[in-house]
């Protein structure tokens, strides 16, 4: 397959580049519900949620969790997403996720009567944990 | 002097020499740990601003991190030196260029948000008003303890109308022989001159200046683009730092070294030197007390 009628697929974080690839096709979640990018994609940028970015190659899926960010098309066919952190979803230990977010829902529990906690945040954890282990289950299965 | 008092100053003398090697390999790694880290971060500061570059031909962008405030006169300034000692002028030097930075700003009320326990000290020795403090920074910066130390900067310059800007004090790592303290701007953001502040690669393709699409609207967008971009600018400051510090102390350890086997050197003389002493002392009580008999 020649290479432009492919994607250039950069997925990287401040702290990492997570995937770095030339694929088919890629589908994310942005605010305004999942939208799916063929190359020769006109120009775009729109913010992403927390979420997943599910990159297909040869047929083969490759799941990302992305943790917000930014979905940038540019010209010839080459896609950005810049994402606070981001990982894939066979490097996320299934164990640790689901501590993770139990951990988080316990915490809003018992800190449900309290004032000063950041409850944004807290929800914020909560979602996050959650998409990772949904992800991470989504890759066990396969 | 005695055999065995020089004998245990060589002791500890070898022991320093010791510890001082040791942390000179520890901060050998640790040094090129924060290099790489600061390269692997590199390309998302690159596809950041180039994304700011883009959105900034083809119109005005407008938000609060970008523009001048003419009304501040006030300024905030993030310092940033090590937790620990041991590491030569590293701390002196961050501490000249605040102080520098003080005298060229006379009559100007500032602020600080202080990284590491020697930058509150940098602090107080200029009479700095300590807003934040973040000591407990592990030895690599993770995104959690960057994005809070992040949040307090942009909540400060947010919440309060009389910052004109926000600068840094930090390190900037030329190479593991020289390295740089110097204060720069940071808040507002100018895409330009931060780039070459951090020295990022310039990217050529700045003709495909294509009218973006923007879902749902310019300002969500930006909203997100900005702190992102600050949260890179600063995490790669607080990296450069970090090499810096630590290529700061292999040289200090390395000194320390040198100085130790020297030390050693000498102590080893002067023990040979009394070791030979004592026998010829001995021998001539010998030859004298059996002189006396015969």
């Amino acid at each position: 397959m020649s290479a432009n009628k492919q994607l250039h697929v950069v997925i990287t974080t401040p702290l990492r580049t997570v995937y770095d690839d030339y694929v088919d096709q890629i589908t994310v979640t942005t605010s305004e519900g999942e939208i799916t990018v063929l190359p020769e994609h006109i120009p775009l940028i729109v913010p992403l949620t927390i979420g997943q970015a599910m990159v297909k190659k040869d047929g083969k899926e490759v799941y990302h969790a992305i943790d917000g960010g930014i979905l940038e098309v540019r010209h010839g066919s080459e896609v950005v997403i810049l994402s606070d952190r981001s990982e894939n979803a066979s490097e996320i230990d299934i164990e640790r996720a689901e501590e993770a977010l139990k951990r988080a829902q316990d915490f809003m529990d018992q800190k449900h009567h309290e004032e000063d906690v950041d409850f944004a945040k807290l929800e914020r954890d909560i979602a996050r944990e959650l998409n990772r282990v949904k992800l991470a289950q989504k890759g066990q299965r396969k | 002097m005695q055999t065995k008092t020089i004998k245990q100053k060589m002791k500890s003398v070898q022991n320093i020499g010791k510890i001082t090697k040791a942390m000179e390999m520890i901060s050998v790694s640790k040094m090129k740990k924060s290099v790489e880290k600061r390269a692997a971060s590199d390309i998302f500061a690159t596809r950041s601003f180039e994304l700011l570059e883009n959105l900034h031909v083809h119109r005005q962008l407008s938000h609060p991190f970008l523009e001048e405030r003419e009304t501040g006169t006030r300024v905030l300034m993030v310092i940033i030196a090590s937790n620990k000692g041991l590491c030569g002028g590293y701390n002196m030097n961050v501490s000249k260029q605040v102080t520098n930075f003080v005298n060229e700003h006379p009559g100007t009320s500032i602020d600080a948000i202080v990284v590491g326990k020697q930058s509150e000290r940098i602090a107080g020795r200029n009479n700095l008003n300590v807003i934040a403090s973040f000591t407990e920074f592990s030895d690599y910066f993770t995104g959690g303890e960057v994005r809070s130390l992040l949040h307090t900067v942009t909540e400060a310059y947010r919440s309060d109308e009389s910052y004109r800007q926000v600068v840094v004090a930090y390190t900037k790592f030329v190479s593991s022989l020289s390295f740089e303290a110097r204060v720069i701007p940071m808040i507002p953001l100018d895409v330009d001159r931060t780039e070459k502040l951090l020295s990022l690669k310039e990217q050529a393709d700045k003709k495909s200046l294509a009218q973006y699409t923007f879902e749902p609207n310019e300002q969500e967008v930006l909203d997100t683009v900005v702190p992102a971009v600050l949260m890179t600018v600063i995490y790669q400051l607080l990296l450069e730092s970090l090499a810096s510090e630590h290529s700061a102390r292999v040289m200090a350890m390395r000194n320390a070294s040198d100085n130790a086997s020297e030390m050693l050197e000498d102590l080893r003389l002067n023990y040979n030197r009394a070791r030979q002493a004592s026998i010829t002392q001995e021998i001539a009580e010998i030859v004298g007390g059996s002189s006396a008999m015969s």
